[in-house]
């Protein structure tokens, strides 16, 4: 056996050593590269969001509409009707406003008016309800919107004021007074 | 400076009465046009009229119903009127004209078919012109 000849069990005693420093390399490695996780920790302190939410109904007409009842001939037979107009109002979700008036501006709270020497009555239907949407994280929601249907009529028999053979047509301006 | 204390404490007492959640009532408005045109024209072909709850007594007022819904209300007329403002014919007109040709306003009026007359005044001579409906 020569000298520099190493014998297979001390040839496996080297080779285990190596790999067993491999090993410990790696591992060393591993454990650096997590020491920040390894370390990391919470606290936290609660607080309250506080708010008070004042409800509110907003008229959302753009422009002005017209209540019309077309051409009244004097005396006649059968009464005038007009079209219907909506007004609407968005108003705070869930809010109802407590009750709806006419201006007494040019005319009664009632909806009566008189145009042309011609007596007329206003008449504000029950809302309709189209409900808004929740808000949330990603969105402000949308608010609830009422909708009133503004019509009128004129007693027949009527005879108006007038010098001439047709006059108009006249307007005025009415106003609906939403409370809440 | 009492003043200004009293003051304070009844704003004070007032919001303790309201109290933090009083609602004080707010108001929208929504302005809007009502619109008319009005007409004096009776549609043509229209006229038929009828009477009305007809009283049979001289010096009634009678009433007067037209298609087009029109109520003309009739008078009794008036004896020094030449010319009556008649619809539908109710009296009967008796003009007493003396022997020198001389009409008197002095007349005796009934019921009849004499719808209006009138006298037309010329300058030789008059003309009595009567409207019969019958």
């Amino acid at each position: 056996m020569p000298d520099d000849a190493v014998p297979a069990a001390r040839l496996s005693a080297v080779d285990g050593g190596r790999r067993a420093r491999a090993w410990l390399r790696i591992a060393a490695a591993t454990f650096a590269a997590f020491v920040p996780w390894v370390h990391a920790a919470t606290t936290s302190s609660n607080f309250t969001v506080q708010v008070t939410l004042t409800s509110q109904c907003a008229a959302t007409n753009s422009g002005t509409t017209t209540v019309s009842f077309g051409t009244y001939t004097a005396f006649q037979a059968t009464a005038q009707g007009s079209n219907t107009v909506n007004l609407t109002f968005q108003c705070t979700r869930g809010f109802a406003p407590v009750s709806v008036a006419f201006d007494t501006v040019n005319g009664t709270a009632a909806g009566a008016g008189v145009l042309t020497g011609l007596q007329y009555t206003l008449t504000a239907g029950a809302p309709t309800l189209v409900a808004g949407t929740a808000a949330t994280t990603a969105s402000i929601g949308t608010a609830d919107v009422r909708t009133y249907g503004v019509s009128g009529s004129m007693l027949p028999g009527q005879a108006g004021t007038c010098a001439a053979s047709s006059c108009g047509p006249a307007t005025h301006t009415r106003t609906l007074i939403v409370t809440f | 400076m009492k003043a200004a204390r009293s003051a304070l404490l009844a704003a004070i007492s007032i919001a303790a009465v309201l109290g933090p959640g009083a609602a004080i009532a707010a108001q929208a408005v929504s302005s809007f046009k009502v619109q008319v045109q009005l007409s004096n024209q009776v549609s043509p072909g229209s006229d038929f009229c009828r009477i009305r709850d007809m009283p049979g007594a001289f010096g009634a007022i009678v009433t007067v119903v037209c298609s087009t819904g029109v109520v003309v209300q009739i008078d009794a007329p008036s004896a020094q009127s030449s010319s009556l403002p008649i619809h539908g014919g109710a009296y009967r007109f008796l003009p007493p004209v003396s022997w020198a040709g001389l009409m008197s306003d002095d007349m005796t009026a009934g019921l009849g078919t004499v719808t209006s007359w009138r006298v037309i005044k010329l300058a030789d001579r008059d003309l009595l012109e009567m409207t019969v409906r019958w």
